[in-house]
């Protein structure tokens, strides 16, 4: 490896991280906040939500199962029947735009305004 | 002859790549994002590229990816695969020509193609595309990976030239 190629990369890495810092700010929401599920492009259900809310939802579809928590300010899936286990490995949403996502049942756990 | 050696060479390969996907999900590597791995099976890619014509590495890359899905994966994990390993293989057989990174470095911007790929073809699917915020991260950890990846490459290669697997055109 370059010199100049090691540069490409650290740059490229740069650029990354400085992304992940301008995607996790944190803002100040006082808009009524909702957790959004969505379902192969399909509205599944939209909670409103803060922090007292709580609520299990168990998600039964073609594509598979989930099973979602909302408790605490956060929402979290705690249990999914899909391969990768990807979406139960995902640190809880709390925060307006953090969002879960489960590829293989295409849902998609998300807070939103 | 010679095409027969070919023939084996392209089969054990493929066999290879496939058994690379199957070891890479004993390894646990699960940060709860989605699409991040380590792409162990992308060895083959370079090796391919760098030993075979572009048509029979492709062919080995389709092969792969279907196979594999087939027998470990399901079908949407084989339509956000394969949309990651074509792009990924379009950028690296691209950068390979110009001959002016090291195997690393393409290895590395072949992983970054790929997650490109496979989240756009995620985007698509499931019509999303604030999944997006998940590329820096994936952007990240494709470095430590492709560094990896490229430098067993660039080892198993080197032993490969010594041999007379080799059927590049010249």
């Amino acid at each position: 490896m370059k010199k100049k190629e090691i540069i490409i990369i650290l740059l490229i890495a740069l650029i990354a991280f400085i992304a992940i810092l301008i995607t996790n700010q944190k803002k100040d929401y006082s808009a009524e906040q909702y957790v959004v599920i969505t379902i192969d492009k399909e509205m599944y259900k939209k909670i409103p939500f803060d922090v007292d809310t709580y609520e299990e939802i168990a998600v039964h579809t073609d594509l598979g199962n989930n099973t979602i928590i909302i408790n605490n300010g956060s929402v979290d899936v705690v249990d999914a029947d899909c391969p990768d286990f990807v979406c139960v490995n995902t640190k809880p949403a709390a925060q307006v735009g953090d969002m879960i996502v489960c590829l293989p049942h295409r849902l998609i756990v998300e807070i939103s305004e | 002859m010679k095409n027969t050696k070919k023939l084996v060479y392209i089969s054990l390969l493929i066999a290879q790549a496939m058994v690379l996907n199957y070891v890479e999900k004993l390894i646990p590597f699960n940060v709860g994002i989605p699409g991040a791995k380590l792409g162990l099976a992308n060895i083959i890619t370079l090796i391919s590229l760098n030993t075979l014509s572009l048509k029979s590495a492709l062919l080995i890359v389709i092969t792969r990816s279907t196979l594999s899905a087939a027998m470990f994966g399901n079908v949407s994990g084989f339509i956000y695969s394969l949309s990651g390993a074509l792009l990924s293989f379009a950028v690296m057989a691209f950068l390979m020509k110009t001959k002016k990174l090291s195997l690393m470095t393409i290895s590395i911007i072949g992983a970054i193609f790929h997650n490109i790929g496979q989240l756009s073809a995620a985007a698509v699917i499931i019509a999303n595309y604030k999944i997006g915020i998940f590329l820096p991260f994936l952007v990240l950890i494709a470095i430590p990976t492709g560094l990896f990846v490229g430098t067993c490459s660039k080892g198993l290669l080197s032993y490969l030239y010594r041999t007379d697997l080799y059927f590049k055109e010249k």
